[in-house]
């Protein structure tokens, strides 16, 4: 198995032909959790996981928080993942052998989601420059409105108080 | 001549976020610019995350705003009265 550097990385099919084991992303927001599960109905590829494969793969860094979280209570089952190239990094979620899939609100209950972070998840990861575009407009829309309102408010006050 | 490298410049800062405004109204997600829709806009109205992920942020943000705003602006605070108390420079 030239490509795999651990047992872990074995259990990543195109590793045996030399492909290196990809980062894997998303698996610990909500976001990812989310799209996750709706692409599980085609995942690219998927293989069962066991306690030893958990306990082999758990202290990499972003793992930590997951699998102390939702994924330490689920049974095992199996890994699905869906890589949209051969560079990009892989988009892996996990879900029980009786079909359980982590909840995405508890499996991002380790991370506060801020709006930076959805617009860095929507360009970047998702890849959806539409949404992100249009998340991004309507921020600087709300802000240029906040302004535009108080600077209304301060001006009418000052008129009213000028002699 | 100043006048060219003032354009080319003002091109280079402003031109990804005439790009970013236009890539809002596009009517496709992966395809190129078709025609204007604001579909996305709606999406993203709707999107839980979208919107949950805003409200943390402002909570966050009008927050630490008011804290500031009391921390610098109470009456009795270190830098109240005279600036050389803080170690800032006195303007009188």
């Amino acid at each position: 198995m030239p490509g795999c550097s651990s047992w872990a990385d074995a259990a990543y099919p195109p590793c045996w032909a030399g492909s290196d084991f990809p980062s894997i992303r998303l698996i610990n927001t909500p976001g990812g959790a989310h799209r996750h599960r709706l692409r599980l109905s085609a995942p690219s590829w998927s293989f069962p996981y066991s306690s030893a494969w958990k306990s082999s793969i758990a202290p990499a860094g972003s793992f930590r928080g997951f699998w102390g979280g939702p994924l330490g209570h689920l049974p095992p089952g199996h890994v699905a993942a869906v890589g949209r190239r051969a560079s990009s990094p892989l988009h892996a979620g996990f879900h029980s052998a009786d079909g359980r899939v982590p909840d995405p609100q508890a499996a991002g209950r380790c991370k506060v989601f801020f709006i930076g972070n959805a617009l860095v998840d929507l360009f970047l990861q998702s890849l959806n420059w539409p949404f992100g575009s249009a998340c991004a407009v309507a921020l600087v829309a709300i802000m240029v409105g906040t302004i535009s309102l108080y600077l209304r408010i301060t001006r009418a006050q000052a008129s009213a108080t000028s002699p | 001549m100043l006048r060219g490298y003032a354009t080319i410049i003002y091109l280079f800062l402003y031109a990804p976020i005439a790009l970013i405004v236009l890539f809002s109204f596009n009517a496709q997600q992966r395809q190129r610019f078709q025609h204007f829709a604001v579909l996305w806009y709606g999406k993203a109205a709707h999107n839980t995350f979208v919107i949950e992920a805003l409200e943390n942020s402002a909570i966050v943000a009008s927050t630490s705003a008011s804290l500031a705003t009391i921390m610098g602006t109470w009456p009795h605070s270190p830098c109240s009265g005279s600036k050389d108390r803080c170690g800032l420079p006195s303007t009188a």
